[in-house]
């Protein structure tokens, strides 16, 4: 095609159903989820629209695993026309990432999230409980993190050797802590904006370059932060796979340790835990957290705006920037409608260059990772002995390598995410299939940026 | 078409403790299932009636969901089956309805969906070939790439599958009034018939079968695995207008005059009424009656389109209907028909074939009726190539009222039965309104039923559709005497 030619033919494709406007999302009826009622899948019309876009189904093609046929089954265990079977029923439930995106596309405006969330809620509480959920939801209950490692551990990565930045900021919270305990200090007396770090159990015991990065691009911006050193999980897989009432108590000890340090706003490196407290915490505070919640994407274009500074990233320039490609994390994107700042933020950092993958923003794939599938189903990859977790599996692999195969497309040179679960999923598959393609979050390029 | 019941049901056994092996042998097993979670999520399709056949008795649940990936796979697979006399049910997206890709005799589903590829792109001879289990959607998005387009495909084309449209109708739905209907758009499809056997067959083909029994087959003389169709080059302007009418006349006269229109044919035509518009948008124009029709071609072709519905248009005291409507109109089009779901847990409907000049006949007919027995309704007409039209009459009924179910079933039965006398017929057939096509379509069906009995003695591959009915006319005809007592 000529370029007039061509110029013409996507006015008209995208006026029109032919081509992804049938799927944009300010469709007149792509209407706002209309009730959270638990029963909305009564609301299904079957229509199977999010199952073009379920990347589950499109690994699976399985008609149980995307939004529409697991409603039917809602529908039919409702109506007691199939039976509630404890143990077969594990994969119909699990195999979802929980990403929205058939929330994003519904016509009818079903909250799929809120649906499925309660369909994994009722069906715990009626007994299921897969081997790896118990063991993790043992080790939360127990050491407060998912990763069966001992709570005293939480603050290895900010020793002074490690991460200097994070340390000063641990001891700043701990005496800060220390003040409130005895009585030296009220939070009504503090008079700066204070600001903590949370910094989640994932950073805090496995992806320590996040919270290193963290705290040093805090550090550069002069932001005086603490991190709390009574920190607990926030319960975000708790939430996402049906155990909330074991979450509860997480949600209210966090939001109590918080608000008696009288700590202004909190900022989190870890999307899963931004969301769970937009959310969740939200939700069980009655909307009256007390604080303010700010993700690094959102926070350092804030501040850099505020204090006047300008962002360069010192490893390229201006004429021969480093091209990215940013994918949206769903519980940056999808669940809290953060898409702009990001991008902003990029767009901000002198030497850097953003190139949209074709599904981005409200579109934009999972990468496989939510919804407890990583935990659930990621391990038991290596379980050679039943072919179809063996099979089931392979597909998650799948689903990273066609977001990763979207990165190449628009010839990036790194694809960067905000969120820790983004990036380690997204990291493996490229490590098998693309090792030339780096994945990485965010923050490990402002770490090499300087703030003037 | 009967075997020794005794030798089937033997077969059938032996099948049961081997079959799921033998078929792992060739299929990935993750695409083998017996879950019956995912044997209950593919066994339904948007109707609510489909369940129905397959929860009446066990016997019509199927054992088996099998996604076979190539044409390999699906030969194999059906070879198999063919051995155990075990039943299969194809399916695709499930979009037509009416049960027509639900189970009703056990066995297997086979979800053609995993052949979903596209193997050629011809840009310069403008053909593709691809599986059939490709959803138009994707079709769309890949042909988009070489500046092409399918020549028509259906209104469901956010779900429905390339091999979906093939085997229904194809008569209707977007571009076919500009380019003609799915059959013409076929240059050949690749076929697995029922014994598992492959066959190549284009419009030459001298075998059993001819490309017109394949379309319109609803699946029964086996599983399309590839399509090889001529697409076109994307047109470089595309408008859409819209005009209401106070009177059903007038609207069908400018219908009309749209459809006849051979310099410039709309690439998209339909005729609605306002509950149609009401439940199928959340904001909708006033007046009665609703034309539709959107031009697509070279701009200077486009604007002649255009202002030639706007003369006419002007004689019939159209009122124009504004254009940020008509943008959401267009783009909305694959969702309006499922939006009027969202207004009650129970829509029926029907559709029906109908021919240009018996369109007042069969509204007067069903608003005559419609009179007597009042319910929530709506009316959608889509233009079909030249001679016909897709009629679809929806009833919003309410779960908890099943007189008013009924009720409304019996005004679909005398529509549908003064059609047929009117030598229209039903649009799309399915397990459930099989009987009709029986009953009043006799020579067409015996056809089928010669070509079935030779090439699917046992009756394995999609039962109870076209040649063979679950329902009895009489049974039927006195539920809904009954109905229209009651109601
Ligand atoms: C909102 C909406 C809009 C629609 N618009 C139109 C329209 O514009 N025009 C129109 O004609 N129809 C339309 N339909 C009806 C339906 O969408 C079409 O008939 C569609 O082509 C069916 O495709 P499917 O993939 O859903 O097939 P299914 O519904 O799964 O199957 C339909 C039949 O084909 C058989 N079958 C499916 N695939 C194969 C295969 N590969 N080989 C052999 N047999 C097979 C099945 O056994 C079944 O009998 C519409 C339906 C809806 C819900
Ligand atoms: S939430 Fe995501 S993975 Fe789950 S059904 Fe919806 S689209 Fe699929
Ligand atoms: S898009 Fe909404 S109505 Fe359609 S199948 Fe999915 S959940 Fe159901």
């Amino acid at each position: 095609m000529n370029e007039k030619v061509s110029e013409d033919v996507k006015k008209v494709v995208t006026s029109g159903p032919t081509v992804s406007g049938m799927f944009a999302p300010d469709q007149e009826n792509l209407v706002e989820p209309t009730s959270k009622s638990e029963e909305d899948y009564e609301r299904c019309t079957q229509c199977g629209y999010c199952r073009l876009v379920c990347r589950v189904y499109n690994t699976t093609y399985a008609e149980r695993d995307y939004a529409g046929g697991r409603n039917r089954i809602l529908k039919s265990l409702k109506k007691k026309e199939i039976a509630f079977d404890k143990e077969k029923i594990i994969d119909a439930i699990y195999q979802c990432m929980l990403c929205g995106n058939c929330r994003t596309v519904c016509p009818s405006g079903i909250d799929t999230l809120e649906v499925f969330q309660t369909y994994r809620r009722t069906a715990v509480r009626k007994g299921v409980m897969p081997e790896k959920l118990q063991i993790l939801k043992n080790s939360i209950l127990t050491n407060k993190n998912p990763f069966l490692e001992s709570g005293t551990d939480r603050f290895n990565w900010c020793d002074s050797q490690s991460c200097n930045e994070g340390h000063k900021a641990y001891e700043r919270g701990a005496e800060h802590a220390r003040k409130i305990a005895f009585g030296e200090l009220k939070p009504s007396d503090i008079e700066e904006h204070l600001v903590g770090y949370f910094v989640g159990c994932t950073s805090a015991y496995r992806n320590n370059e996040l919270s290193t990065a963290t705290s040093r691009i805090l550090d550069k911006m002069g932001v005086k932060f603490i991190v709390f050193p009574d920190e607990y999980c926030c319960g975000s897989v708790l939430f996402r796979t049906g155990l909330e009432d074991d979450a509860i108590e997480l949600v209210h000890y966090n939001v109590d340790m918080i608000r008696k340090l009288g700590v202004n706003e909190i900022v989190f490196s870890c999307a899963g835990c931004f969301s769970t407290f937009t959310t969740e915490y939200n939700k069980f505070t009655e909307g009256d957290l007390g604080f303010e919640l700010s993700h690094m994407v959102q926070f350092v274009p804030k501040v850099a705006k505020q204090k006047g500074l300008k962002i360069r990233y010192t490893k390229r320039t201006k004429e021969d920037p480093l091209i990215v490609t940013y994918h949206d994390p769903c519980h940056l994107g999808r669940y809290c409608n953060v898409y702009d700042e990001p991008r902003e933020l990029i767009d901000m950092i002198e030497g850097v260059k953003l190139i949209e993958m074709k599904h981005n923003r409200e579109m934009s794939w999972c990468c496989g990772a939510g919804g407890g599938v990583r935990a659930l189903y990621g391990e038991i990859s290596t379980d050679i002995a039943s072919t179809r977790l063996d099979e089931t599996v392979a597909c998650w692999e799948d689903i990273n390598e066609d977001r990763l195969k979207e990165a190449i497309e628009t010839n990036a040179e790194v694809l960067v995410s905000a969120c820790v679960f983004c990036k380690n999923n997204l990291h493996l598959a490229a490590s098998q299939t693309k090792p030339d393609l780096p994945v990485i979050d965010l923050s490990q390029i402002l770490e090499d940026c300087e703030f003037y | 078409m009967k075997m020794n019941k005794a030798k089937v049901e033997e077969k059938q056994e032996i099948g049961k403790t081997k079959f799921t092996k033998e078929i792992e042998e060739f299929i990935p097993p993750a695409h083998v299932s017996t879950d019956m979670y995912d044997i209950e999520a593919t066994s339904g399709d948007l109707s609510l009636l489909s369940k129905y056949h397959y929860k009446f008795k066990q016997d019509y649940q199927a054992t088996h969901v099998v996604r076979p990936g190539t044409t390999e796979e699906l030969s194999n697979l059906m070879k198999k089956c063919r051995e155990y006399s075990i039943p299969m049910t194809i399916r695709a997206a499930g979009s037509s309805c009416y049960s027509s890709s639900t189970p009703t005799n056990g066995g297997v589903i086979i979800d053609m969906r995993r052949m979903d590829k596209i193997y050629e792109i011809d840009a310069n001879n403008k053909t593709v070939r691809c599986g059939a289990g490709i959803s138009w959607l994707r079709l769309i998005e890949a042909l988009l790439e070489y500046g092409l387009g399918p020549k028509c495909y259906p209104t469901s084309y956010k779900s429905s599958c390339v091999g979906g449209f093939v085997v229904t109708s194809g008569k209707v739905g977007i571009g076919v009034l500009k380019n003609g209907i799915m059959k013409d758009a076929i240059k050949s499809v690749v076929l697995v018939k029922t014994d598992g056997s492959v066959e190549t067959i284009s419009r030459n083909s001298q075998g059993d079968l001819s490309l017109d029994d394949i379309i319109g087959s609803f699946g029964i003389f086996g599983a399309v695995a590839e399509v090889e169709l001529q697409v076109s080059s994307l047109y470089t302007s595309m408008e859409m207008i819209g005009y209401s009418f106070k009177t059903f006349k007038m609207a069908v006269e400018f219908f009309r005059i749209l459809k006849n229109n051979d310099t410039n044919r709309p690439f998209f035509l339909s005729l609605s009424d306002k509950n149609f518009e009401k439940y199928a948008h959340w904001t909708f124009p006033s007046r009665t009656y609703f034309v539709y029709a959107v031009y697509s071609d070279d701009p200077s072709a486009t604007s002649q389109g255009v202002s030639f519905a706007k003369d006419a248009a002007l004689k019939l005291d159209g009122l124009g209907i504004e254009d940020w409507y008509l943008k959401e109109k267009w783009r909305n089009l694959a969702d309006t028909e499922l939006n009027i779901g969202r207004w009650c847990q129970n829509l029926i409907f029907q559709e029906y074939w109908v021919s240009d000049n018996r369109i007042e006949d069969f509204y007067n007919f069903y608003t005559e009726k419609i009179s007597k027995q009042k319910y929530r309704n709506a009316f959608y007409l889509m233009s079909g190539a030249k001679g016909g039209n897709r009629i679809k009459l929806f009833g919003l009924s309410d779960i908890k009222n099943s007189r008013e179910f009924f009720g409304i079933k019996a005004v679909f039965n005398d529509i549908t039965i003064n059609n047929y006398k009117n030598k229209d017929n039903l649009y799309t057939l399915g397990v459930v309104n099989t009987f009709y096509f029986l009953k009043y379509d006799p020579e067409r069906a015996e056809y089928l039923r010669k070509l079935k009995n030779k090439l699917d003695p046992e009756d394995l591959v999609n039962s109870y559709r076209l040649v063979k009915a679950k329902m009895r006319p009489w049974r039927v005809g006195l539920l809904f005497w009954i109905a229209k007592l009651l109601y």
